[in-house]
């Protein structure tokens, strides 16, 4: 095989393109598109919960769902936003299990740190609960909404397609959610509301 | 512009999704209007402070479900495809079919492996293994995953399926063959030297051994040529020195690596 | 299946688009050619290929869904059969195509740039959404420089100088003859890098909380940081010994490095730095180097292994005559 041949073949990797090799058959494929995109899965729930284990859990139920309802994947726009559905879909049902909240007891567990905890990475870690425990406050769909555009890269025009709604009411929406933010993370810290 | 107008963009703005032009519209309009800016200002306050909720990793605990989970599908698959095969007849000779208490096992392996060994990208000690069934599977499947992401990936994803070729005690032939041949035809330099690298791990097999003092006169580039010369002098590789005396023959040889083969030569020839 | 069928009739492999920008002006400004291509899946990021034998490549990320490529003839390379040919031809006018020789093909998001740059040198100056991946190929006269692409970067260049700024994904990346430097905004959690050269220095800017395992060498330069390394004694130690379970020993050793968060508590390494460079500590190459004798200057795997932050993905630092300076991002 020629290096050109080699990298013809390389080439159309696009995860579209691997998952529908594994909606037609090679499910071994999609061990591809978990290292792609578990670990960025698995900070979108982290933040969404606030907790290490939860979101493992949701993680391996996002990837059970995609094989299990692989043959209803049609390869119309971005996979991103596809598999981002199913992620919405595993957070909402295991809210609807849990009567719409987090278990107390996984919440702010903090992973096993093999560092020293020297005085300002204390203070972050305090802010840090501070902020999860405020965006856990929010409403979920503008929770999702707002985490989505802050950390997982996605555009305004994808967000609006997966939550079935119109641009410019997403862009509302997540204004909103900042602001409410906000507003939770004063109260929290003891301050009053403007 | 209205003040509306302005602060409906804010979000994007804070994502930097506007175009340079639209930016300077929003500062212009914030320089002059203190309500605006007041808004801008507590937004970008919260948007800032979210970024303590820094990227983490996942246990590797996540990545062993995964594959278990993976292969068990896999096999259920191929289980339902086999029994689609086979005549209603054949179905009802079987009364107690072997598959499914394998499968039964599988799962209970799955639970028993998760609390012994907890992670899957550890080499598995022949010793240890509770269930050596199980175990060759995710092997099976590590490998495959390596090799699917040594032929298609990017070369990121190469050196990654590189990389995991490491964790493997036994690899097969195959993949073996498939180091082999990057380390031939592999366009990139990186990903040539990462795999000399990988295969010094399994020198110790006698095609690796061949394939590698082959390897000496496909290469060109100097930095492959040095690793792989240097990995001779250093397994004691005799059998090399036929190789790297060609080598010296060939035109245009960068001389530090003609130096470095003549000192190669001399020290496997004691 | 029927879906991609019908992309292939559409495209057909090809989708060309080249202007010519003006042919009539005078010698010294030579015109640019230029094509703006998009990819067949615009919501997918795809993937640019672009090389040129003699020339430079500028590749910028911007806010766009398209490809805009521009070309420039910087100058033509005379040989001496071209000479001889100009003798002969004394007192003819030359009858040319003055232009780049501008080919672009995509083809399901993968988009391939190439120019005539064997009798020319030619600059290539491309634009491309964030998002996207690219595999760039120089070889003289010329520098590469990448600025603000999120995707994977894989470069080559082999007389002239790498320049990556802005990036935040991973890189794969060899110079022969110049030198590598990259700035990264962020990187992946989990991919790998390398960084070979022959000739120049690597000069790396990582954000000071990247989790990574190190592999740094540099053969007749010295390897510098101001990352707190947490040194990995040589996972090769001992390996001149014989004896099959030392040999399994070493291979253990290797093989917990290459995977991520060590199975047990790092080892502490006690190294001490011997001098410093401004803000840059040295790092030492290890002192049983001296002990080893006649093997000390042919040393396969004589790397630094390291972890940062606890460790994650590996990444390769290694050069034959260049220095090694990895920074942390301020």
């Amino acid at each position: 095989m020629t290096a050109e041949q080699r990298t013809d073949r390389m080439e159309s990797l696009s995860d579209s393109a691997i998952m529908e090799k594994v909606r037609d058959g090679q499910v071994e494929k999609l061990a591809i598109l978990f290292e792609r995109h578990h670990v960025k899965i698995f900070n979108f729930f982290l933040r969404l919960t606030g907790s290490h284990n939860l979101s493992e859990d949701l993680v391996q139920d996002v990837f059970i769902r995609i094989l299990k309802y692989r043959s209803t994947y049609e390869g119309k726009g971005k996979f991103t936003v596809w598999m981002y559905r199913v992620a919405r879909n595993v957070h909402v049902d295991h809210l609807r299990k849990n009567k719409g909240t987090y278990n107390l007891e996984d919440q702010f567990e903090e992973p096993e740190s093999k560092e020293d905890s020297p005085m300002h990475a204390l203070e972050q870690k305090k802010d840090k609960e501070l902020i999860q425990k405020a965006l856990s406050q929010l409403p979920v769909k503008k929770r999702e909404a707002l985490i989505l555009s802050r950390f997982q890269d996605m555009k305004y025009k994808e967000i609006a397609e997966l939550f079935g709604c119109r641009e410019g009411t997403i862009k509302a929406s997540i204004h909103r959610a900042v602001k409410q933010l906000g507003e939770i993370y004063l109260e929290l810290q003891g301050g009053v509301p403007s | 512009m209205t003040c509306s107008n302005i602060q409906e963009r804010f979000v994007e703005y804070l994502t930097g999704q506007l175009s340079e032009k639209e930016s300077e519209e929003i500062r212009a309009h914030v320089a002059e209007c203190s309500d605006c800016r007041r808004e801008l200002e507590s937004l970008t306050e919260i948007w800032t402070k979210l970024g303590v909720l820094k990227e983490e990793r996942p246990g590797d605990r996540l990545r062993t479900r995964f594959y278990s989970m993976l292969e068990t599908y896999k096999l259920a698959e191929e289980e339902k495809i086999r029994k689609e095969r086979e005549g209603l007849f054949s179905r009802l000779k079987n009364l107690w079919p072997r598959k499914p208490v394998f499968q039964f096992a599988l799962t209970l392996g799955m639970l028993v492996l998760g609390l012994v060994i907890g992670n899957v990208w550890t080499v598995i000690p022949q010793q240890e293994t509770v269930n050596t069934a199980l175990a060759d599977e995710v092997q099976t499947m590590r490998q495959t995953l390596a090799a699917s992401l040594i032929d298609q990936g990017s070369a990121s994803e190469r050196l990654q399926g590189i990389n995991m070729s490491y964790t493997l005690v036994d690899p097969d032939d195959k993949l073996l063959d498939k180091l082999l041949s990057t380390l031939n035809s592999d366009p990139s330099v990186n990903v040539r030297l990462a795999a000399v690298e990988a295969l010094y791990l399994f020198h110790d097999h006698p095609k690796v051994k061949k394939g590698l003092i082959d390897s000496l006169s496909r290469q060109s580039s100097p930095m492959v040529q040095a690793a792989l010369i240097d990995l001779m002098v250093s397994i004691r590789e005799r059998r090399a020195v036929d190789a790297l005396k060609s080598l010296l023959e060939q035109e245009d040889l960068n001389p530090e690596i003609k130096d470095r083969a003549e000192k190669g030569i001399q020290r496997l020839s004691f | 299946m029927k879906k991609t069928i019908k992309k292939n009739i559409q495209f057909l492999g090809i989708a060309l688009v080249i202007l010519m920008a003006g042919g009539f002006l005078c010698a010294q400004e030579k015109a640019a050619d230029k094509a703006t291509v998009p990819f067949s899946n615009p919501d997918e990021p795809g993937l640019v290929k672009v090389g040129v034998q003699h020339g430079s490549i500028t590749v910028t990320g911007y806010n766009g869904k398209e490809v805009m490529v521009e070309a420039r003839v910087r100058e033509k390379l005379v040989t001496d059969e071209e000479i001889e040919r100009n003798e002969k031809a004394k007192g003819l006018k030359l009858v040319q195509i003055d232009s780049t020789g501008l080919r672009v093909m995509e083809d399901e998001n993968v988009m391939r740039i190439s120019v005539s740059s064997y009798k020319q040198t030619v600059d290539i100056s491309v634009r491309v959404p964030y998002a996207t991946s690219v595999s760039i190929s120089a070889r003289e006269n010329g520098d590469v420089k990448v600025e603000n692409v999120n995707g994977e970067i894989e470069v080559t260049n082999h007389e002239g100088n790498i320049d990556l700024t802005g990036i935040s994904s991973a890189v794969v990346a060899h110079a022969y003859n110049g030198e590598i430097k990259a700035v990264f905004k962020s990187v992946s959690p989990d991919l790998p890098m390398s960084f070979t050269s022959w000739e120049g220095d690597i000069d790396i800017t990582l954000p000071a909380d990247t989790k990574a395992n190190l592999k740094m060498k540099s053969r007749q330069g010295e390897v510098y940081t101001d990352f707190d390394l947490q040194i990995v004694r040589n996972p090769d130690e001992g390996f001149d010994f014989d004896s099959d379970k030392l040999k399994n020993l070493k291979r253990e050793n290797l093989r917990s490095f290459y995977y991520r968060t060590p199975p047990n508590p790092p080892e502490v390494p006690v190294v001490i730095p011997e001098k410093s460079i401004g803000d840059l500590k040295v790092s030492i190459r290890e002192a049983r180097d001296f002990v080893r004798g006649e093997y000390f200057d042919i040393a396969f795997n004589r790397y630094i292994y390291a972890r940062i932050n606890g460790g994650g993905p590996v990444y390769v630092f290694s050069s034959n005559e260049g220095d090694i300076l990895l920074r942390k991002a301020r």
